[in-house]
């Protein structure tokens, strides 16, 4: 007989539970999908060259489990409160604790079985599928297959019968430290007090706004305030706590917002306008505000969470594209070589059938170079450095530019140079470099243009940071240690077999060893040269590699960041689908409780129209803020992270803000019909 | 004097073709404008079902309702949502006050729609607020409000539309003696100098005893009427000894 009440009870809130199942479902089906593409052979050991896609998938899983077991005990607790009636009379009848907990954990684990039944006999089907995009996404030559492993099966079994232990703790907890006087309480009790605006409210939803202005500005004006800041106080401690400080005033004025901002604006909005009493959203402005009075640290909360979702999202992207691009970057071209063994590989190449698109060789000249710096916060030009740099003449690199799609024009004359850094992505937030070089202690260049390195792999460049183009009688005129590098670009995409034949053919190895010293001059130091061993203390030793090729790396990028992107956005939308279904059910109980509200409504003469447009404006002010705030917050976040690290890949982020919009568009959507049909029914 | 309530042969049946269950059976009655009548009956003598036939929530099997000079059964849903909202008031026995507006916006419902002006709204209320003694409590939330203060809140809802007629169900249901009483006065206040026609439902002689006239059904049949003559003490005797004959038998003892 109970068993039956219960139930009947449990069928009652079934929408609720449909969409809790729904959502677990598509958790499991994607725990066991990753815990299956972790234990498939084939794909791991293809891939296990460049990446152990084991532990990204591994690491995508657990967080995974940890979003959906936070969404488990949230909607748990909230079913119970659901109940709370039911479960009270329960105790005024005389059912024992023990009784009680296991009347509610047996619906709790039915329900959660299904959904672990199901979901692993949807991540079995969808798994190939899965696979499909990891291996579209890694850029790999394999076919997809179905993979049914029980070792998979097994896992997401345990890990889900861990959950539900917690859960059932949960429940137990509930039922063992809620008092009877707390279980009576049936209706919630709307909170008066902060139902008015009283002036201090109104002031903390203008706070609410000020730190969010306050974070924003911040996050906007990230380097021109560490710079003013850094130059007036010398606290470097400001690169750390300044991004902190700019999270800190996001997450606070999320949470003001949510108290006291927007339901100081629905206040202000349900008040008459224009000579004219509110009409109908009078009711759904003091719905909402009434409604976030309840729930606003969840709103909060899920605010937060999809907004570092999306920037999660945005970093890593913005990661993975900068190490796209200084990889395209270092390796431009399909080989660079020593120009001494250049003969040896296009011989290689021509035996293989390869045909060569261009092959250009450039001479460098490795000489030291003094140049002022100038770092974050410094006010003055002291800062002298000596450093050893590639010489390369303004003809020579035309030449090359040829080839190098991406590298700047450089326009010099006379006693100007082009500084070419290769960390100048990263550096140049911190260092600047003063106008005047003086170039093996002998010849001064005014530098007129710095640029990132685009002239290929500097290892094959005895690994200096910097080239420094000149014009071509300044390169002639001035001493250094020449040496050479030949580019080659092949004319077609070669297979994995060719190449690896012919990267089986040489050897990668360092070549070439040079030593050099720095001599004082009258004017400053000069480096001399030799190639005799290592003498004295003083003296450097630096090797080149003789060899680079671009298939080999590129492969190894493209598939790190393929399994990135894919776990990345495969948490993401667990994320999303969490968070709007945690809104969805809550919107759905709050509809249930207003039913009578709405029947009232009918009865005071507001027609089906009007009814239906109320429902569509209160739903709207329910996922409208959150979902725009949670974007601009990202994309904020993003900005500041463009401003830390250039990078071009931030666009997925954008877009994945967008999926957010449609997803909780969608969420909007089904709410709203739903809660329609709830009302009319 | 005009009809302001004309019911013709009113018929209301439950359920099924094969399992039918009426609940009013050949209904006939005029209420005139400006009387204060109440319906009394045993439970389950169809009362409510009468209140809602009459307010339209619920559609007549047979028969016709004129309100006010309009045949209310054959309006479009529509039309019935304005005539609702203009011609009729409501008040209920358990308030059925929205606890998310303060008692003023709880007011100015009805209003709500047709976006009065609000100088308008404000002489309204004031007026309503007045007669009512309710000036002081427009800006609680119901929460803040004892059971009889909630019950003026929801009769000056029910009045600020300036309807034609006013039902109410069972008003004083919930509410002790004393506001019971105090409702009842404004009720009877609104009656004389608004001129508003009500139409109460209620168990309680005592509640009835305010009215001019009760139509007594038992069954889904008309039983009896009675007429105030003389004091309403007299009146409440009488009414007293008619729920004695229909079998329902006293509940208020004065």
């Amino acid at each position: 007989m109970l068993f039956k009440i219960g139930w009947r009870s449990f069928l009652r809130q079934s929408r609720n539970y449909g969409v809790y199942f729904i959502c677990m479902m598509t958790a499991v089906m994607i725990f066991y999908s990753f815990s299956a593409m972790m234990n498939d052979r084939l794909l791991t050991q293809r891939v296990q060259q460049d990446i152990r896609i084991e532990g990204v998938l591994g690491f995508g899983s657990s967080i995974v489990a940890f979003v959906v077991l936070f969404f488990m005990l949230s909607a748990n607790h909230f079913f119970l409160s659901q109940r709370q009636k039911e479960i009270s009379i329960y105790r005024l009848l005389g059912l024992r604790r023990g009784r009680l907990a296991w009347l509610l954990l047996r619906e709790t684990f039915l329900l959660n079985f299904f959904s672990l039944v199901i979901g692993i006999f949807m991540g079995i089907i969808f798994s190939k599928f899965f696979s499909m995009i990891l291996i579209r996404a890694m850029g790999l030559t394999l076919t997809s297959h179905f993979f049914n492993s029980s070792r998979s099966i097994v896992t997401t079994i345990v890990v889900f019968f861990a959950a539900l232990l917690i859960l059932s703790l949960q429940v137990l907890l509930f039922v063992w430290r809620t008092p009877m006087s707390e279980t009576l309480k049936t209706d919630y009790s709307l909170p008066i007090k902060k139902m008015k605006m009283t002036p201090f409210r109104i002031l903390m939803g203008i706070l609410g706004l000020i730190l969010l202005g306050v974070g924003y500005y911040l996050s906007l004006f990230l380097k021109e305030t560490w710079q003013s800041y850094i130059t007036y106080t010398q606290d470097f401690s400001a690169i750390i706590w300044v991004p902190l400080l700019i999270l800190f005033c996001c997450i606070t004025a999320t949470y003001i917002f949510f108290d006291c901002t927007l339901p100081a604006l629905l206040n202000w909005l349900s008040q008459p306008k224009r000579r004219n009493i509110k009409g109908t959203k009078l009711i759904a402005y003091n719905n909402v505000r009434a409604y976030l009075q309840r729930t606003w640290k969840s709103f909060a909360f899920l605010t937060v969470l999809t907004a570092i979702a999306i920037s999660l999202i945005g970093g890593t992207m913005g990661m993975i594209s900068l190490n796209y691009q200084a990889t395209s970057r270092l390796y431009p071209v399909s080989y660079q070589v020593a120009e001494s063994q250049a003969q040896q590989l296009r011989e290689t190449l021509k035996d293989n059938q390869v045909q060569l698109a261009a092959d250009q060789t450039v001479t460098f000249k490795m000489t030291n170079m003094a140049v002022y710096t100038r770092y974050l916060g410094e006010t003055t030009d002291n800062n002298q450095e000596e450093v050893m740099v590639n010489l390369l003449s303004l003809s020579q690199y035309n030449q090359l530019r040829k080839l190098l799609k991406e590298s700047p024009e450089v326009k010099i004359n006379g006693q100007e140079a082009a500084l070419f850094d290769s960390e100048y992505d990263i550096t140049q937030a911190f260092r600047s470099y003063r106008d005047q070089v003086l170039v093996a202690g002998t010849a001064n260049f005014t530098l007129v243009q710095t640029e990132l390195d685009y002239l290929g792999d500097d290892s094959l460049r005895y690994a200096l940071a910097n080239v420094l183009v000149v014009s071509d009688a300044a390169f002639e005129h001035l001493d250094g240690y020449q040496y050479a590098v030949t580019y080659l670009q092949v004319q077609e995409r070669l297979s994995e077999a060719t190449h690896q034949t012919i990267s089986d053919a040489g050897k990668t190895e360092w070549i070439e060893p040079i030593t050099y010293r720095l001599v004082k001059k009258k004017n400053g130091s000069q480096a001399v040269f030799t190639t005799a061993e290592k003498e004295h203390t003083d003296q450097v030793t630096v090797y080149r590699l003789n060899r680079a090729d671009r298939f080999t790396t590129m492969r190894s990028v493209r598939r790190q960041g393929g399994i990135i992107l894919f776990v990345s956005l495969f948490v993401g939308v667990i994320v999303l689908i969490t968070t709007s279904s945690s809104l969805i059910v809550r919107q759905f109980s709050n509809t249930e409780r207003e039913k009578r509200n709405y029947q009232l409504l009918t009865k005071l003469g507001y027609s089906r129209q009007e009814i239906r447009k109320l429902i569509y404006w209160q739903n709207i002010w329910v996922f409208m803020p959150g979902t725009l705030l949670a974007i601009l917050h990202a994309v904020f976040a993003i900005n500041t992270l463009t401003q830390i690290i250039d990078s071009r890949g931030y666009w997925v982020a954008y877009l994945f803000a967008g999926a957010a919009a449609v997803v909780y568009l969608l969420a909007y959507l089904i709410t709203v019909k739903l809660s329609l049909r709830i009302i009319e029914r | 004097m005009r009809n302001m309530i004309d019911v013709k042969h009113l018929t209301k049946t439950y359920g099924t073709r094969f399992n039918q269950t009426k609940v009013l059976d050949n209904l006939s009655f005029v209420v005139d404008k400006g009387e204060f009548v109440g319906i009394m009956g045993p439970s389950g003598a169809g009362k409510t079902t009468l209140m809602n036939l009459l307010s339209s929530i619920l559609r007549p099997s047979l028969g016709s309702i004129y309100i006010n000079g309009k045949d209310i059964t054959r309006m479009t849903e529509n039309r019935l949502s304005d005539f609702r909202r203009k011609e009729i008031g409501f008040i209920f026995q358990d308030f059925n006050l929205l606890d998310t507006l303060s008692a003023k916006d709880n007011i100015l419902l009805p209003l709500a729609i047709d976006r009065l002006p609000i100088a308008e709204t404000n002489q309204r209320i004031a007026q309503i607020a007045a007669l009512l003694g309710i000036e002081h409590l427009l800006d609680r939330y119901p929460e803040e409000l004892s059971v009889g203060q909630k019950q003026r809140i929801a009769a000056a809802r029910a009045i600020i539309g300036q309807p034609a007629v006013l039902f109410a169900d069972e008003p004083t249901g919930a509410l002790d003696s004393k506001a019971a009483t105090e409702l009842l006065r404004y009720l009877d206040q609104i009656n004389q100098q608004e001129k508003t026609t009500i139409l109460m439902v209620t168990h309680d002689p005592f509640t009835a005893s305010y009215c001019n006239r009760i139509l007594f059904i038992r069954d889904g049949v008309f039983f009896a009427e009675v007429t105030k003559k003389g004091s309403r003490q007299e009146f409440f005797e009488k009414i007293i000894d008619m729920q004695a004959t229909i079998g329902g038998g006293p509940r208020h003892v004065v």
